[in-house]
């Protein structure tokens, strides 16, 4: 186990039923019967109260939850905590498919149907009930069209104050009917949609997703969500194939596309097929800093801001400080031994808890 | 490769500006223009692949793509040009202590009646103005001389302040100087307003044309200004430059009177061709010589800008936004569908309400016609044929002679010049003034870029101006 | 006034006309034609005038052939113009 920031894994005690599915995870009674069912935790035997009820009986859970919070336990008896009140971010699988093959996936999709993903993602949604942003990430979760929109339904009906940021290839959208149907429910619930871009022309986009027409969708789906008024973050992954792209997308982005309310741009995360495809597709951030200061300058001469995520500073020039977010989820970063010494830390989002071995580029910390 | 729709403008022998109307823009040579053309492609695969960013071309398998892509950037370039974002003038009084030679409005002399603005009026102007926009509001005093009715402008101010709240108005005065006091001065310290100064060269060439009866508007002006920067500050000062025959032969001089007064911000424009100011003797140049004129001044700023003194022209400025900024339009005198009502709502001292300070002019021009959108309280713009004919004959993509310019996604319209000077909205471009100025600035602009590489920096810089 | 013979088979009226457009600044000019001629009568003839004349006929063939090779697309985007504005006002 990496030394994260926030642990979000924990084990059943050998003893403990055999609980297994989506809780809604409840620190005091009374149970009321809602969305999921609920399972009591106790910080230690002794104060359990009622030992009809399900339960689990584990300090370190105790202490790293809020009642409310919503766990998966597997029938290994790993619990996850996969929507928490304290962590700074919350993201659902809706599926492990997907119609792109990216290069550089981190959660490299699946086939088959598991569409009982999307099912169990409506009821946590609904049982937690946030004032706040939960991400809905895949495969692609648009996916399954009518589910989706199902999922917005029931989100408006029984979690108003839910804000979505959902994470699409955005193909869906090239079919204009579903897009007014998601554009309809933007009245009623905050959303807004991550679609990446990694070019302004089929050959480099399609060649980097792994599938051909893949462009013309996601272009045509960003020109009709947009004019929808669907709002949308549009994100870019430099790689040795596309780095030199990101100016022309961000020209794109202003001059074709609407309702962006942010360029992103990404770091690549050593994770699923990045990590096979590593050594073709890396590319240190400290080769393509004019790009990223052009593509900035661009950005900035018009009113869509460009951020760079999960770029330890030391690898940014420091004039480029400024557009770097400390964004890793909280369960996801670490800082390496020599960041411990470095004057920055408290601003660095540090490096993928993920980064190991060769994936890790040595720190070169500001002292 | 396919070829997508796209319009050049030579620059020089060799070298073309290219864009189309999503707004993309490059350079490309006569041989690469050629292969375009006839074959889809350039054969350097850089270039083509740039060229297929920018929706030059199109990947066969992706033409619906790139329709959808340019039909989207049209349409967008459309809805933001149409946003209603109005500058508020207003016009305390026709009368001036100045009779400069070239004055655009004509003006009343300082003595007349008649010529002021009613005070019972005021408030109705500030009630449509809430009516018709939203914070933050821009009020531009024009003149005549506003303030020759001090008095006006304080109640101006007073009444938007509590009407629109004082955070949300910003105010300029358009004013010769002349009669800045010390009562002015210590109203607007602690008040959102700047003052907007004519400044046409040194003292010679400003005195040639700017005619107090002291005969000493520039040493006015130049004590104005000194006094508004030592005591409100330096941000508080603007200058708009008029170019004179006098200038024309002395461009230096224009950087030499603003580097004086620490003033680095320029706004240098040819004397516009409205009613009065061409049927005086104040300008004889041609539109080549206002050119050359502005290629040694542009040179001069270089020199400046190398010695630590980052001038800015912000007539340039503007022009390079429109190729560079998408989106960008927000000035009213250079925007398809053009500014008139869009961008500017003017309420003259009678009463009468127009759509820009060029229909005004107009107005003046031809007294026997209606420019005017009614009177303050009554006003329907889209019940004057005037304005609705003016709004819809000003998207220049349809316009003879645009349709084909390199510079039409850039450019605008001017539908009032071309009825002033060509008896109707549209014109003949290879007759108008406007499409002389604006293409001969993108020109010059463009081909700067594509060749200098300091040029190309200043160009940048100015982006951001 | 001398005159410039240009032949029908290679110049369009609509280049003639677009070219000439451009000229008004420059001087003044007439157009008249025969079976399978151009005749510009120009009133000012000097070598710079007429190379002007034959950069602006140059230039507007090429912008021919860009026309007639892009028009199916020209017309689709006017299209897909309309639509996309509808739908952006219907989403304000
Ligand atoms: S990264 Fe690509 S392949 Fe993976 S889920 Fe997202 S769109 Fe699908
Ligand atoms: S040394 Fe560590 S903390 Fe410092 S900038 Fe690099 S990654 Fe961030
Ligand atoms: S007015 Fe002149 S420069 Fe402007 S778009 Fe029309 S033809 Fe081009």
């Amino acid at each position: 186990m990496p030394e994260v920031l926030r642990n979000d894994l924990f084990e059943r005690a050998a003893g403990e039923s055999k609980l297994s599915g989506f809780y809604v995870l409840r620190k005091c009674q009374p149970l009321i019967p809602g969305f999921l069912p609920q399972v009591i935790v106790y910080e230690n035997s002794s104060t359990v109260i009622n030992p009809e009820t399900p339960a689990l009986i584990n300090s370190e859970l105790f202490r790293a939850i809020e009642d409310g919070d919503i766990a998966n336990i597997n029938p290994n008896g790993k619990i996850r905590v996969i929507l928490s009140r304290r962590a700074n971010h919350n993201t659902l699988l809706l599926t492990e498919r997907c119609d792109n093959r990216c290069q550089f996936c981190s959660q490299p999709p699946k086939d088959g149907d598991d569409s009982w993903l999307l099912e169990q993602a409506i009821l946590a949604i609904c049982a937690f009930n946030l004032d706040g942003e939960i991400g809905l990430s895949g495969g692609e979760p648009l996916l399954y069209r009518d589910d989706f929109i199902r999922l917005l339904d029931t989100t408006i009906e029984h979690a108003p104050r839910t804000r979505l940021h959902i994470l699409t290839n955005g193909r869906a959208f090239a079919d204009l009917s579903f897009t007014k149907s998601v554009a309809q429910r933007t009245e009623h619930l905050s959303m807004s949609f991550g679609i990446p871009l990694y070019a302004a022309n089929s050959a480099v986009h399609d060649k980097l997703v792994g599938a051909e027409g893949a462009f013309n969708e996601t272009v045509k789906g960003i020109i009709n969500a947009g004019n929808s008024g669907i709002n949308i973050e549009l994100r870019f992954i430099p790689t040795s194939e596309n780095a030199q792209e990101l100016p022309f997308v961000a020209e794109y982005a202003n001059r074709v596309f609407t309702n962006i309310n942010q360029i992103s741009v990404m770091n690549m995360e050593p994770m699923g097929w990045a990590r096979k495809n590593w050594d073709e597709l890396y590319l240190h951030p400290l080769e393509y800093p004019l790009i990223l200061e052009y593509a900035a300058k661009i950005t900035r001469q018009n009113s869509t801001p460009l951020y760079l995520f999960n770029y330890p500073l030391c690898q940014l020039p420091e004039h480029l400080h400024e557009l770097s977010v400390q964004s890793i989820s909280d369960w996801k970063n670490y800082y390496p031994e020599e960041c411990s010494s470095c004057s920055m830390k408290s601003q660095c989002g540090g490096f993928f808890a993920s980064a190991k071995g060769k994936f890790l580029q040595s720190p070169q910390r500001y002292i | 490769m396919k070829l997508m729709p796209f319009n050049f403008e030579p620059l020089d022998e060799e070298s073309y500006f290219i864009s189309n109307i999503a707004g993309f823009s490059s350079f490309v040579n006569l041989k690469q223009l050629e292969s375009i053309i006839d074959f889809g492609q350039t054969f350097n695969p850089e270039l083509d692949r740039l060229l297929e960013n920018k929706l030059f071309i199109s990947a066969p398998s992706s033409v619906n793509t790139a329709i959808a892509s340019l039909a989207s950037a049209l349409g967008k370039r459309v809805t933001i040009g149409l946003e209603f974002k109005p500058i508020f003038m207003i016009v305390p009084t026709l009368r001036c202590d100045h009779s400069c030679k070239y004055c655009q409005v004509s003006r009343a002399s300082i003595n007349a009646s008649g010529f002021d603005l009613d005070k019972k009026l005021i408030p109705k102007i500030i009630d449509t103005i809430a009516l018709l926009s939203t914070p933050p509001y821009k009020l531009e005093l024009q003149g005549g001389e506003p303030l020759l009715r001090f008095d006006l402008v304080e109640l101006i101010y007073q009444l938007a302040e509590e009407k629109l709240g004082g955070d949300s108005i910003e105010m300029v005065i358009a004013t010769s100087l002349s009669l800045v006091s010390d009562e002015i001065i210590d109203w607007a310290r602690s008040r959102n307003v700047v003052f907007s100064v004519s400044l046409d060269g040194n003292q010679l060439v400003h005195d040639k044309n700017r005619i107090h009866p002291s005969g000493n508007a520039y040493q006015l002006a130049i004590n104005g200004i000194k006094k508004i920067q030592s005591q409100l500050g330096m941000h508080r000062i603007s200058t708009v430059t008029t170019v004179t025959d006098e200038l024309i032969k002395n461009p230096l001089s224009l950087l030499d009177t603003h580097k004086a007064l620490g003033l680095l911000d320029l706004f240098v424009r040819p004397v516009s061709p409205y009613g009065f100011a061409t049927t005086r003797s104040s300008v004889n140049y041609s539109m080549q010589e206002y050119m050359q004129f502005y290629a040694q001044l542009w040179d001069g700023i270089k020199q400046y800008r190398a010695q630590g003194l980052p001038f800015v022209e912000h007539s340039a400025a503007i022009h390079i936004k429109k190729l560079f900024v998408p989106g960008f339009s927000s000035y009213a005198d250079l925007k398809s569908p053009s500014g008139v009502v869009l961008n500017c709502v003017l309420f003259n001292y009678d009463g009468h309400v127009y759509g820009s300070d060029e229909s005004r002019m107009l107005q003046k021009v031809n007294p026997q016609l209606d420019f005017s959108a009614g009177t303050v309280g009554e006003i329907s713009f889209a019940d004057s044929d005037y304005y609705k004919n003016l709004t819809s004959a000003s998207f220049n993509f349809l316009h003879p002679g645009c349709e084909n310019c390199a510079f039409l996604p850039f450019c605008g319209s001017d539908p009032c010049q071309n009825i002033s000077m060509q008896g109707e909205p549209i014109g003949d471009k290879s007759l108008s003034t406007f499409c002389e100025y604006h293409k001969s600035m993108f020109k010059f602009l463009v081909n700067k870029y594509n060749t200098s590489a300091d040029d190309k920096s200043l160009i940048e810089d100015w982006i951001h101006a | 006034m001398d005159k410039i013979s240009l032949s029908k088979s290679n110049y369009s009226e609509w280049v003639i006309r677009n070219s000439l457009y451009w000229l008004t600044s420059v001087t003044n000019w007439q157009l008249s034609d025969s079976d399978s001629f151009w005749t510009i009568s120009l009133k000012e003839n000097n070598d710079q005038v007429v190379s002007q004349l034959h950069r602006l006929l140059n230039d507007y063939k090429l912008r021919e052939i860009i026309a007639n090779k892009t028009q199916r697309i020209t017309d689709s985007i006017a299209v897909n113009v309309l639509t996309s504005i509808d739908s952006r006002l219907k989403s304000q």
